[in-house]
């Protein structure tokens, strides 16, 4: 199949996907108890007359559900995924604003852990008692078990006061210039305690993985030719067998997207990162479903693009996949 | 029960693996806890003990929280929401995926393609954020809590499940079931599933820890129910307490990656005993 076919199909599959997530959407107002007015308003404490009397007119909610859905789709499509009535702004706009910060957060982390796993994972793999080995033994139990929210506020305890060589809060720093390098490197001194109590999660999963697929290439053929051949170790090691126990870590990295950004919600919430996760926070406390409802199809739509772009890299990487 | 049995081979490969052991004890005592803690303690949790934020002393082990509270008294009565909402939602998540995987696994085709749609659409919902948005618009409670982390999060399951059905049906046992005249329930419930309990059985034990670490999640969020007490829901309302008083954070949240990591090692023990190839992986 060649390049442009494939990028359709896949593209039709990804709009299948998002149109699902807006009919559950749709469902899920509708499914709650209480009037559909009541449940998109909040609790605003005593949303007025008129303003009831709008949400009605908008979502048409005297007309029938077939036709209300299909109004719902259409105002989607528009761009218009309704109104917050406690941040008072449009939700759309709310969450393509907040979209940045989490992809940030979660690519960074995804990337700390992917690296770190697969250095541990190799070291793993090359000395089986070593120390890097049970490493991965006590980090594949502790990653699992370790509540995310928590591992983060400890770490903020330790960083906040014995330790205060990285900012705990937040994604910048008020007085400093907000463009340029200064801007990236305050921005990156934020990111590190955040990011790094996302990747702990996964650092585990992704040694794991690596030192397998580390051993699994190790015993190929192809590594005792080049070791034959008189290559050094360190050559053998990285530019042969890595590549190919690569792989599988890399697959399932990508497919982890939408796990990673629920992580990312907690560990927003602990940070005050300002993205989708701190935005969700901050409509629950307020019961501000729209907002809520946007941002779940906000980070459905980045799975989608992050699946899509995993999907795409590894054609890209294995060309025994470009047939499939 | 033979000695030489599977079984009986399983359970001894278990008994003696140390780290499984330890896991063991750990769920027990923390079990244990729950259940006879709250009266032997005596303390009730609810009850202003001291002065707010106290550290941890001889009056209250485990220090006071921002209203007063005894922190250990609430740990012992969190435990239970937090166990009871983990096992329940675990049943609920293995129940849904076992069912979705046989029946795609079982009857392939049109009905398996359908079935993996639906399951790689909720697979695309990050599970956390889609289970925030069905426990705020339905309340939270210990019950939705319990069914929206179940019905969120049953795809690794159904997956594994679908897997081991594709496998096993080819095999002749099946066939001789089949031309016995066994009937199609009959041959999914008694004769495939029993086969692929093993894998079964260890993504159950783990989903018990994951549906605690979310139940976890959502407390903190404050999406838990807001008349039980949990371990979550401390974490959650002492977060802006840390940095003045680190116990009321940092025991709760002990607990519960004591009791998550008692159930992990069970289940990785439990994996390494069912197969023995992998142990030690």
């Amino acid at each position: 199949m060649n390049a442009a076919s494939w990028l359709l199909r896949r593209l039709i599959h990804a709009a299948g996907l998002l149109l699902a997530v807006l009919v559950l959407n749709f469902v899920l107002i509708h499914a709650a108890p209480g009037d559909p007015a009541v449940v998109i308003a909040g609790e605003m404490g005593g949303a007025s007359t008129e303003v009831m009397d709008k949400i009605r007119a908008d979502y048409g909610l005297d007309q029938t559900l077939p036709v209300q859905l299909l109004r719902y789709l259409g105002r989607v499509v528009g761009g218009d995924l309704g109104h917050s009535f406690y941040f008072n702004r449009p939700v759309a706009s709310l969450v393509a604003e907040r979209m940045g910060a989490t992809a940030l957060l979660v690519v960074s982390a995804i990337l700390t852990a992917f690296v770190l796993g697969t250095w541990l994972g190799i070291l793993a793999a090359r000395r089986p008692r070593g120390l890097a080995a049970q490493l991965v033994a006590v980090f594949s139990v502790a990653g699992f078990a370790a509540p995310v929210f928590w591992t983060g506020m400890m770490l903020l305890l330790l960083f906040a006061s014995t330790l205060p060589i990285f900012p705990v809060s937040g994604m910048e720093d008020v007085g400093r210039p907000k463009l340029g390098f200064a801007h990236a490197i305050d921005v990156a001194h934020h990111l590190v305690l955040p990011a790094m109590t996302l990747a702990l999660v996964y650092i585990a999963q992704y040694s794991r993985q690596s030192r397998a697929g580390m051993l699994a290439a190790l015993a190929a053929d192809y590594i005792r030719t080049a070791r034959a051949k008189g290559l050094g170790e360190g050559r053998v090691v990285y530019r042969h067998a890595l590549r190919n126990a690569l792989i599988p870590v890399i697959t399932i990295a990508g497919l982890q997207f939408g796990q990673v950004l629920a992580g990312a919600v907690l560990v927003e919430t602990v940070y005050s990162w300002p993205g989708l996760g701190r935005l969700a926070y901050e409509s629950i406390l307020r019961r501000d479903s729209p907002t809520l409802l946007g941002i779940l199809l906000g980070s459905a739509l980045m799975v989608i693009l992050a699946n899509l772009a995993t999907d795409a890299a590894y054609r890209l990487a294995d060309p025994r996949m470009r047939g499939a | 029960m033979n000695a030489r049995s599977p079984t009986a081979r399983a359970a001894r490969a278990f008994l003696r693996n140390p780290a499984a052991m330890v896991g063991l004890v750990v769920l027990a005592l923390m079990v244990l806890a729950s259940v006879a803690g709250p009266a032997l303690y005596g303390v009730d949790a609810i009850d202003i003990v001291g002065p707010p934020m106290s550290p941890p002393d001889g009056e209250a082990w485990f220090g006071t929280d921002y209203l007063g509270r005894d922190i250990l008294a609430a740990i012992l009565v969190g435990g239970r929401a937090t166990m009871l909402v983990g096992v329940t939602a675990a049943l609920i998540s293995v129940s849904i995926g076992t069912t979705v995987g046989a029946l795609a696994g079982y009857l392939e085709g049109l009905a398996d393609a359908a079935l993996m749609r639906v399951t790689e659409f909720f697979q695309v919902l990050p599970a956390l954020l889609f289970a925030m948005v069905v426990v705020m618009l339905f309340r939270p409670s210990l019950v939705t809590v319990a069914l929206s982390i179940g019905v969120v999060s049953w795809t690794g399951t159904a997956r594994l499940v679908r897997a081991e059905f594709l496998r096993l049906k080819r095999l002749e046992f099946i066939e001789a079931a089949r031309a016995e005249g066994a009937t199609h329930a009959r041959i999914i419930f008694r004769v495939i599933l029993p086969n692929g309990m093993a894998p079964l059985i260890v993504s159950a034990t783990l989903a018990v820890g994951a549906a605690m670490l979310f139940e976890g999640g959502l407390s903190f969020l404050g999406l838990g129910d807001p008349n039980v007490i949990s371990w979550g829901l401390m974490i959650g309302q002492n977060r802006s307490y840390l940095l003045d008083a680190w116990w009321t954070v940092t025991f709760p949240g002990l607990a519960l990656f004591a009791t998550v990591m008692s159930v992990a090692l069970i289940g990785d023990g439990v994996n390494d005993a069912l197969d023995p190839r992998s142990a030690g992986s």
